[in-house]
């Protein structure tokens, strides 16, 4: 084995070695930013999950009411009871959505994220951790000026942040916002 | 050594690939997600915009039932189907849109019906342009006018209120104008009165009871009536479904009525109904709101509060009222103060009539204060062949 053979073995070890080192950074570049798209997407379904279970309730809103304004039983920031015939049975059903405190989601690393409650009639609440760190309530009335009176009330505003339950190299990136106002024709018979 | 170097690269290159790739898929899904929402949501918004303008439709005429068969609209397709559907009431009709875009449907359902005059607490036909409305007046139910509302203070209509004409008058002679509208309010609705109570007549001489000539009658508190066709006539007693089995009582002269009925009744007159007493019915919507017990009074002119013994210390109401004229209290400027009118439904009336004089602060001097509240149930129901408007309303929108 010659010196220009050793050269050959070292200098291709080199180049092999400084590409190999490429790779492995690459590929825990490519890893991390993986890590933050799969959180972003999870998230962001989570988001539309919740958007889709709000829409679908908060559109039926004052469903077969005899009064329409008295569809609406509370209105607070995050708290809302409602009527509306929810299952289109003839029953008149009385649902309620509310946040827990941040204090409940202790085994998530997010300090922030806090559950949705759902309650229908008099069931047990149902929620499911989607990462919620913001629900907030706003209603208006016809005029689209706030309201306070709940017998006004005509269109109901609602504000969503959801984050990632776990951070991302140190951070909880992914925060989503949804903001949207529904007004339920139902209300406005 | 050539080839290994050549291997590696290729290697990197697959690994290179496979992460962008991998990463890519994420992204596009990342995207798909919304796009997917989108879709959904404009599914939705479609068909909603198909029933809005199936709606409207109807609205314009009653009778349209075409619908639409696949229109094109926002580049998706709206299919509109109307059916008519007794079980919603005197012209019940179901529309159903269905909207789809890119592969996905959705649909809206809408309930519509002829409404009552009675689903207002208050229709005026006309309002005289010195009546307004103030401080301390509240309407506790829908509200309606032909005419323009005449403001001035802070009066609080409740439930919903329309207008024929607009805008409002707002005058600050009383207070300076701040209504509250917690039902929300619209101009121009415009709803006719019925010139006649034919139908009521008809009714009557099919299926109910029909005189020629005055007619007394005392509802028993339970479901017989007493009556007698004359004021020296001889009073005959008989259940409400043997005299009018359809609920209809109809005289061609003055009627005069008080009692409590256990049943549906509507009592009607070409020409005044006087009000004797108290009137209502046994199972009050007030302990039982489920009750199905109604009580209309129909008259071509006024419908009367007597000036008597009975009606000097508070009248109770409880029906639905219509009067080609106005409900007015028989001397109200003379007759003592009376306490409160007191109605728990509803009424419909050509123009505001009197009921009181000599406003105070304390109340009136001659007649009636005033306490009127909606009865709920008149909402979807009303006494039996109670006056229909010719408009359509809307009953339930679901989506």
């Amino acid at each position: 084995m010659g010196t220009n053979v050793v050269l050959d073995l070292l200098g291709s070890f080199i180049i092999g070695g400084m590409l190999l080192v490429n790779i492995i950074s690459l590929q825990g570049n490519a890893s991390s930013q993986s890590d933050l798209y799969s959180a972003t997407r999870v998230t962001q379904k989570n988001l539309v999950t919740l958007v889709g279970i709000l829409e679908n309730d908060f559109r039926k809103l004052g469903y077969g009411v005899t009064d329409p304004t008295k569809s609406i039983v509370k209105a607070d920031s995050n708290d809302i009871i409602f009527k509306a015939d929810i299952n289109r049975n003839g029953i008149i059903d009385t649902i309620r959505y509310y946040v827990g405190s941040t204090s409940e989601l202790k085994e998530t690393p997010n300090p922030n994220d806090k559950l949705l409650y759902r309650i229908e009639n008099k069931e047990t609440p149902q929620s499911s951790n989607l990462g919620l760190t913001r629900f907030l309530l706003k209603y208006y009335n016809q005029d689209m000026e706030p309201e306070s009176n709940i017998n006004a009330i005509k269109i109901v505003e609602i504000t969503i942040s959801v984050e990632s339950p776990f951070p991302i190299n140190g951070q909880y990136p992914n925060a989503f916002w949804k903001q949207t106002r529904i007004t339920s024709r139902n209300l406005n018979r | 050594m050539g080839k290994m170097i050549i291997l590696l690269v290729l290697g990197s290159y697959l690994i290179i690939g496979s992460i962008m790739r991998n990463n890519n898929n994420i992204s596009n899904d990342s995207v798909q997600n919304v796009v997917d929402y989108y879709i959904k949501a404009n599914a939705k918004h479609i068909a909603s915009s198909g029933a809005n303008l199936a709606v409207s439709n109807v609205f314009r005429n009653r009778f349209w039932r075409t619908g639409y068969n696949d229109i094109n609209f926002s580049e998706g397709l709206i299919k509109v189907t109307l059916t008519d559907d007794a079980k919603l009431g005197v012209g019940g009709v179901r529309i159903l849109s269905v909207g789809k875009y890119m592969g996905y449907q959705d649909s809206v359902i809408v309930d519509m019906n002829l409404s009552y005059y009675s689903k207002y607490l208050m229709f005026s036909n006309k309002i005289p342009g010195n009546g307004y409305y103030v401080t301390g007046d509240t309407m506790d139910g829908p509200f309606h006018t032909n005419d323009r509302l005449n403001i001035s203070g802070k009066p609080v209509f409740k439930g919903r209120v329309t207008m024929g004409k607009g805008p409002m008058k707002l005058s600050s002679w009383y207070a300076p104008p701040a209504p509250e509208f917690w039902g929300g309010y619209e101009y121009g609705v415009d709803i006719p009165m019925q010139g006649n109570l034919n139908n009521l007549a008809s009714a009557a001489l099919v299926n109910g009871f029909k005189v020629n000539g005055k007619l007394w009658l005392t509802l028993n508190g339970n479901n017989t009536i007493t009556f007698k066709t004359s004021a020296t006539g001889k009073d005959s007693t008989i259940a409400l479904n043997l005299l009018a089995p359809n609920g209809v009582i109809y005289a061609t002269d003055d009627v005069r009525v008080k009692g409590k009925i256990s049943g549906s009744l509507t009592i009607a007159s070409k020409e005044k109904i006087w009000i004797d007493d108290d009137i209502g019915v046994v199972d009050d919507p007030r302990i039982n709101p489920a009750s199905k017990q109604m009580l209309g009074l129909c008259s071509e002119e006024e419908i009367m509060i007597t000036d008597n013994s009975a009606n000097n210390n508070n009248v109770e109401i409880t029906a639905a009222m219509y009067t080609n004229s106005s409900l007015e209290a028989e001397h109200y400027s003379t007759r003592p103060a009376a306490g409160y009118l007191k109605l728990l439904g509803s009424l419909t009336q050509d123009t505001d009539g009197f009921t009181g004089a000599g406003v105070t602060k304390g109340g009136v001097k001659n007649g009636f204060n005033l306490n009127y509240k909606f009865d709920d149930r008149l909402f979807l129901s009303a006494p039996p062949s109670f006056p229909l408007t010719d408009r359509m309303q809307l009953l339930s929108w679901w989506e």
